[in-house]
């Protein structure tokens, strides 16, 4: 531990809170918007069919409907968008690729209207085959989902090949540490693995209000990245940047389903057809549609040396990014990097594929990548214990990375203390002690790729009244970003929580952020923060010198006064004559790659198992938040937890389930169950680990995703130790009941 | 969504209600606790043109002793009967398997009788009455009849009512000396429905054998089942641990469930056999030391 400054290391209550709990807190649907239009969406029934005809004919009779709005209307426009690829028609044109393809809109003055008209317009399908499977979908020969070569969006890193098979997107790690084939002798591991798709499940579906105005285009969304929404809208309509006004309201819950574009190409086509303002909110049914986690297949080798020294690991992996590729390839590039391992291997060789498939698209979700991969390599690290008779976590000890060596040719190098992490787990899980029957212990390390980009800015001003407004583009979705953000604010500045206000993003005003996704909001729009902070202390004192007559040497900054050893000034008399203010951005933290800092995903876990139903429960778990510096740990452990709780429901019961026909099956919360408080285990511990060693503000680093990559494999390799083995998720009692059928046939004497 | 408009009917008495029934018969549905109508409204899967809400009725919302039973009332709330110390001691079966159902918050308002009416075979309190060998009242301007719990439950959502028809109440038998009871289920998250349940009954005769034995399985059939082969098993024997062994399979054998996306076939059926070993050999520890 560190000790707490006057606000950073500070368990302080959100500013946030007592407009959330009050419902004071305005939300994209509650957004007062005056003659705003309804807008309701017609989606497809079928996953891949050619549109023989679109008859809105009926829709429009109905009372209140002003217009119904397919493709046929943004003839006149370039209307397909995606940030990575170009790919995705804002209404389908001509063909449909997944069942829930947007194919019309209907604005209406109510949403009662809209609702009743967009069930009557009639839509012809000529139903194609789908390919719903993602090694169907990337087996040579296959028919293709796109058959146009695939268009880089704007985002899309200069230089990425995107080719034109249904696989158009690779990630490929190769390196050789000792260039040798594995030694004869050498324990070899190989089997197949399986990942299901799941949905996000933000409490707030998507929300979007969008008008089309004289002047450029004007958005409120629910959304984590504006200023790439921006972008993505300034590129689709042709208009300057400075012409798309993106502001963001509260938004409840993200986890990547808000990340980049979503529904804000329809919501703003919708607009310009009527020339009114619209909103468009999703249900639970159509967000599930939107976007989800990529399902996985993957095939794992890895070879030991019989003294327990690690040799080379090979995996190829599957990423079913669905219809359009949202944000699959850089889901695929971290999965690709989650297969290594933090270990010190001779010999890598991965080869992580982005499939297209006729399903809804994948995109980001807490933990990419780590979350499909790091249980995959894990179990194997477990299976090679087993097979050698070395404990899992002096395996692990002896192969780990330390701090300064290389993990991926070309990337930052490992910045964390992950054997002493690892020890933390298995202290607290009482690591050695015996356990009953069908009950186990798993403990899991890994490390994925956090911040992703260095572009983050942040303007601090003092304002006549004596409060610090911040303006960072960083989303708070509930992690807590402004909480943060206002805690490096007030430490740099000497004040109180009270006079330190984060804005809410207005990309008319707001400096630049590019994205709230890979744990960088306290680490990379922090660091702004920080530095914008400090030269506005410089500049606050600067000021006070003149206005006292004082050397700057001989001035305090403290709870919003300055003094010299005799006076003191409220900070708020410099800024009497207006505000003061000051920039700073994160762009010393440039040139390092995606990894700003490897995000730490090391868990344990402990499980028992009903032999009978199959049913796992989870007594204890352990999570370790290795932060760097902890700016708010209330928050940090909340992140941890909450993070474990989604952990629990995608490892153990959640799973889309589509139709033969690729229709989602379980699209309601009475059929997707997702994770509640009767599932929290019994004991869950967070470790806050604080090195000092985060490239962020006072040595932070970001943290709320590692746990989906450590806790997930943890809790895997908790369920094998206590006697099943596993190759696939969701672990649901079904498939734990079958495991041990086949174990205990597979063993049955003769 | 919201449910499609209605027109909304609230009558005082059971008369009234009937008459109403009469009037609208399919075009009406019957409005008690509303724990799975109001869903299925708004997921307009029913979509009425009347709903009749009979929470005005008087006199069917007290528990009341009859002749060598109870009656359970239209109106009686789940969480009454959960909690009444007369029912509990009566029918230890009703709290066990109540206490399964749903949440708190959902037992309050949501009615017995709405239950039975609505006929889930997922559900709890079907099976349990049909173990407990219940007898629902119905009643109709045509007139009252009493319909036995295993002719009740016909197929999913599907009961024996007619249109007219509303189910008044339901009548429990007092259970003969030396019965026990016992209810398990298996349900991945408490509250939600269950993957399966088994109910059990069963009377011994003076030397420790089974004299007679309900057993009845929710979730593989589209109604109630009663384990009739697993009843045979038991029938005349003691409960020991070989002989639930041979109910269990029994048991396993004589169910032919159909796989869902929440779980297969082949789970259930096995689920099935496991619960009722578990029902069993409580009711045979609970038994012996009688």
């Amino acid at each position: 531990m560190i000790p707490a400054g006057t606000a950073v290391g500070r368990s302080v209550v959100r500013p946030d809170l007592a407009a959330k709990l009050s419902g004071a807190a305005v939300y994209g649907a509650d957004l007062p918007v005056a003659g705003v239009l309804h807008v309701k969406l017609l989606r497809s029934v079928v996953a891949h069919a050619r549109i023989a005809a679109v008859d809105p004919a009926a829709a429009l009779e109905v009372p209140g409907v002003v217009a119904v709005v397919t493709a046929a209307d943004l003839v006149d426009l370039d209307a397909t968008w995606g940030h990575y690829v170009r790919d995705r028609p804002i209404f389908a044109d001509g063909v449909v690729r997944f069942a829930g393809e947007i194919v019309a809109a209907v604005a209406a003055e109510t949403e009662e209207a809209a609702a009743a008209a967009v069930t009557t317009i009639e839509v012809e399908y000529d139903e194609l085959p789908a390919l719903l499977d993602v090694a169907a979908a990337a087996a040579p020969g296959a028919a293709r989902v796109h058959d146009r070569a695939p268009r880089p969006g704007f985002a899309c890193p200069p230089g990425t090949e995107l080719g034109m098979d249904n696989a158009f997107y690779h990630h490929g790690l190769q390196h050789e540490r000792v260039a040798e084939v594995d030694e004869a002798g050498a324990v070899v591991v190989q089997h197949e693995y399986i990942f299901p798709a799941v949905y996000q499940y933000a409490m707030e579906p998507h929300v979007v209000v969008a008008s089309w105005e004289p002047d450029g285009i004007s958005v409120h969304s629910s959304c984590q990245h504006p200023f790439l929404v921006r972008q993505e809208l300034a590129t689709v309509f042709g208009l300057p940047l400075e012409r798309v006004r993106v502001r963001v309201p509260f938004v409840g819950g993200g986890f990547g389903s808000k990340s980049y574009t979503k529904m804000e190409p329809v919501a703003v086509a919708v607009a310009r057809a009527v020339g009114r303002p619209v909103r468009l909110v999703n249900r639970v049914e159509d967000a599930m549609v939107t976007t989800r986690r990529h399902g996985m297949r993957c095939r794992m080798r890895t070879a030991v040396r019989p003294d327990g020294r690690f040799v080379s690991r090979q995996a190829w992996i599957w990423m079913d990014t669905g219809a359009y590729a949202d944000n699959g390839p850089t889901v695929t590039m971290v999965a690709g990097m989650a297969a290594v391992g933090p270990y010190r291997w001779d010999r890598v060789d991965i080869d992580a594929a982005c499939v297209y498939t006729h399903l809804p698209p994948s995109g980001s979700y807490r933990g990419f990548g780590a979350a499909h991969l790091q249980w995959v390599g894990e179990s194997q690290v477990d299976e090679v214990a087993a097979l050698l008779g070395i404990d899992r976590l002096e395996l692990r000890l002896r192969n780990l990375l330390d701090r300064g060596e290389t993990l991926i040719p070309g990337q930052r190098p490992l910045d964390a203390d992950l054997a002493g992490d690892l020890r933390e787990v298995a202290k607290r899980l009482d690591w050695g002690g015996a356990l009953p029957a069908w009950r186990g212990r798993g403990i899991s390390v890994g490390v994925s790729p956090a911040g992703v980009s260095a572009r983050s800015a942040a303007r601090v001003e003092l304002r006549p009244d004596g409060r610090v407004m911040v303006l960072v583009g960083s989303q708070e979705i509930g992690q807590g970003a402004r909480t943060v953000h206002a805690q490096i604010a007030a430490e740099v500045l000497g004040l109180g929580m009270e006079r330190v206000v984060v804005l809410p993003t207005d990309t008319d005003h707001t400096p630049y952020d590019r994205s709230t996704g890979a744990s960088r909001s306290t680490t990379v729009a922090g660091l702004a923060v920080q530095r914008a902070s400090e030269r506005l202390r410089t500049a606050l004192l600067a000021a006070a010198a003149e206005h006292g007559g004082v050397p700057v040497d001989e001035l305090t900054l403290r709870d919003g006064r300055i003094s010299t050893g005799k006076r003191s000034w409220d900070i708020a008399e410099l800024a009497a004559a207006g505000p003061i203010g000051a920039d700073g951005d994160a762009s010393e933290l440039t040139g390092a790659g995606p990894a700003l800092f490897w995000e730490v995903c090391v868990a344990g876990a402990e499980v028992s198992v009903d032999p009978e139903t199959g049913l796992v429960e989870v007594p204890r778990v352990v999570t370790v938040a290795d932060v760097g510096r902890a700016v708010n740990p209330s928050l940090v452990e909340r992140q941890d937890e909450g993070c474990t709780l989604q952990v629990i429901g995608n490892a153990f019961f959640e799973e889309m389930r589509f139709s033969e026909d690729g229709v989602l099956l379980n699209d309601s919360l009475l059929d997707y169950r997702v994770p509640t408080l009767t599932d929290v285990p019994a004991e869950m511990i967070c470790v806050i680990v604080e090195n000092g060693d985060g490239p962020g503000p006072f040595g932070a680093k970001g943290c709320g995703e590692g746990v989906f990559g450590g806790l997930t494999a943890a809790l895997v390799s908790a369920v094998t130790d206590a006697g099943v083995p596993v190759r696939e998720l969701p672990m649901s009692p079904d498939r734990v009941w079958r495991w041990i059928q086949q174990t205990t046939s597979d063993t049955a004497p003769g | 969504m919201k449910p499609r408009p209605f027109t909304y009917l609230a009558p005082t008495s059971v008369d009234e209600a009937l008459a109403a029934l009469a009037e609208h018969s399919f075009d009406a549905k019957v409005l008690a606790g509303g724990q799975s109508l109001a869903p299925l409204l708004n997921f307009r899967m029913a979509s009425p043109e009347y709903l009749i809400d009979i929470n005005d009725v008087a006199g069917l919302d007290r528990v009341r002793r009859v002749d060598g039973g109870w009656h359970i009332p239209a109106l009686v709330r789940q969480r009454t009967v959960e909690r009444s110390p007369e029912l509990r001691a009566a029918f230890p079966l009703l709290p066990a398997a109540l206490e399964q159902v749903a949440h708190p918050q959902i037992r309050n308002r949501g009615t017995v009788c709405g239950s039975l009416a609505h006929a889930d075979p997922a559900a709890e309190l079907p099976t349990v009455m049909t173990a407990l060998d219940a007898t629902m009242r119905v009643a109709s301007v045509r007139g009252e009849r009493e319909v036995p719990a295993e002719e009740f439950f016909q197929f999913h959502f599907t009961t024996s009512l007619e249109d007219d028809e509303l189910l008044v109440g339901v009548t429990v038998d007092d259970l003969p000396p030396a019965t026990s009871t016992g209810f398990a289920e298996f349900a991945p998250r408490h509250g939600d429905f269950a993957l399966a349940a088994v109910a059990g009954v069963v009377t011994r005769a003076s030397d420790g054998a089974v004299g007679a034995v309900r057993l009845v399985a929710s979730g593989v059939a589209a109604r109630p089942q009663r384990l009739t082969a697993a009843e045979k098993v038991l029938l005349g024997q003691r409960p020991t641990p070989d002989v639930v062994g041979a109910a269990e399979r029994a048991a396993r054998g004589e169910v032919d469930p159909t796989g869902d996306i929440h779980a297969s076939a082949d789970y259930r059926r096995h689920l099935v056999g496991v619960l009722a070993r578990r029902v069993l050999t409580t009711i045979a520890e609970e038994g012996d030391h009688a």
